[in-house]
């Protein structure tokens, strides 16, 4: 690691706020392997585990997206405020939803009680909203200040990954609580359990399930660096290759086009893979 | 889950560390493994065992005596404050010790305190604060670390 990382106090925060959630995905993990209370037909564990572990994920990649900045555009009072509302709102997340499993209590759609409905309402829905939004701004940052050697498809590929991770998620997670569509669940269809699911993941494999638009859109934030770089790495060694800043847009705009179609599908009350 | 097996396990490390904090050389090594071994690893345990045990005790909490002794009842719950004692109480044996070889303590009079601490903690944390302002009170003679940034 060079000595230039981190750069700002709110980087160290997000760092600590990493490794938070690696402890909570050690715990969680431990728990699942020792609970033997159920919630909607699974182990009562699986959803906290898959929390530490996409939040982790998803903090390391605004840290990640940070460090593509120029060093001034490092220390700037959005960026910082940026990555350090990420971070609280994620280890609120986090921390919420293993509590609320060691409590044997459901976290989401739980109305039971006027705490549980402020928490699930209030607290982590507007933590959502928070890293939705920071991670927006990010985006815009790494398009407007990236660091001088920063090659396009990265860049495009970062700046717009996130850009369109932010939008696509607000749509579709925003569906997905508010309940319109999927009532108190990510259901759509009338068998409402998670047994029998994908693994890992958990999506029904019998009725639609708005987890997986969700997944495919949150994710466009790790898929398009990643073509980004791809697309450089193949510019700079073979000279008939496609320029990155098109193959970003195409596979944007392909990636798109999915969330839209699997969004549609759990809509109609389709699985993502059935049975 | 063997609660006594683990019980026994969390035991004998803890012995095992004492040992070494109260009677062996002040080898590098020690307090590494103390830190990032054994109270770490009893911290994992004890977080698990919070997490899967803790809220299924029927009136269990901390807010009455009645309550904390509601969770004592559980023996999971009770394995996890056994080796939140364990824990802690190592933490502070080590930071003791440290501190004592900071302020040039002879190691026979850290013997009693520690193993006192290892016993019944608090007690033994009392003997240290006493130590420790008697060797304010007539000033550190041996002090080996000349800015005593240990503290």
């Amino acid at each position: 690691m060079n000595k230039t990382f981190p750069r700002s106090p709110a980087q160290v925060t997000t760092l600590a706020a990493f490794a938070l959630c690696g402890v909570m995905l050690l715990v969680t993990l431990l728990a699942y392997g020792l609970d033997d209370r159920m919630l909607r037909g699974v182990n009562i564990w699986s959803k906290p585990v898959k929390f530490a572990l996409s939040f982790g994920l998803h903090l390391a990649t605004l840290l990640w997206l940070a460090s593509l900045l120029t060093h001034e555009a490092q220390k700037y009072l959005s960026t910082r405020v940026a990555l350090l509302a990420a971070s609280v709102a994620a280890i609120t997340e986090v921390f919420y939803v293993a509590l609320q499993s060691a409590r044997g209590r459901a976290s989401h759609f739980n109305f039971e009680t006027p705490f549980e409905s402020l928490m699930y309402y209030g607290v982590m829905g507007g933590a959502a909203l928070v890293i939705v939004m920071a991670t927006f701004a990010l985006g815009v940052s790494v398009l407007k200040n990236p660091k001088p050697a920063l090659a396009t498809g990265l860049r495009l590929g970062a700046g717009w990954g996130a850009i369109f991770c932010a939008i696509a998620t607000l749509i579709v997670a925003g569906a997905l609580a508010s309940g319109r569509f999927s009532g108190a669940g990510p259901w759509i269809g009338n068998i409402r359990t998670d047994a029998g699911g994908l693994p890992i993941v958990g999506w029904s494999r019998s009725v639609g399930d708005l987890r997986v638009p969700h997944f495919f859109a949150t994710h466009l934030i790790q898929l398009l660096p990643l073509v980004g770089w791809l697309a450089d790495r193949l510019a700079s060694k073979t000279r008939f290759s496609p320029k990155p800043g098109w193959v970003v847009i195409v596979v944007l705009m392909l990636s798109l086009l999915l969330v839209t179609w699997l969004f549609v599908q759990a809509l109609n009350g389709q699985p993502f893979i059935g049975q | 889950m063997n609660a006594d097996l683990i019980f026994k396990i969390c035991n004998t490390a803890a012995l095992a560390s004492w040992v070494l904090l109260v009677a062996a050389p002040r080898w590098k090594l020690v307090p590494q493994i103390m830190r990032w071994g054994v109270m770490t690893l009893m911290a994992v345990l004890y977080s698990v065992l919070i997490a899967v045990y803790f809220f299924r005790v029927d009136g269990g909490g901390f807010s009455s005596l009645a309550a904390v002794q509601a969770l004592f009842t559980s023996r999971e719950v009770a394995l996890a404050g056994w080796v939140h004692y364990l824990a802690f109480d190592l933490f502070v044996g080590l930071w003791i010790a440290e501190k004592s070889d900071n302020l040039g303590i002879a190691r026979i009079v850290q013997a009693p305190v520690l193993v006192t601490t290892f016993m019944f903690g608090p007690l033994g944390f009392l003997m240290f604060h006493a130590v420790l302002a008697f060797n304010s009170a007539y000033g550190a003679v041996n002090k080996r670390n000349a800015s005593g940034a240990v503290t």
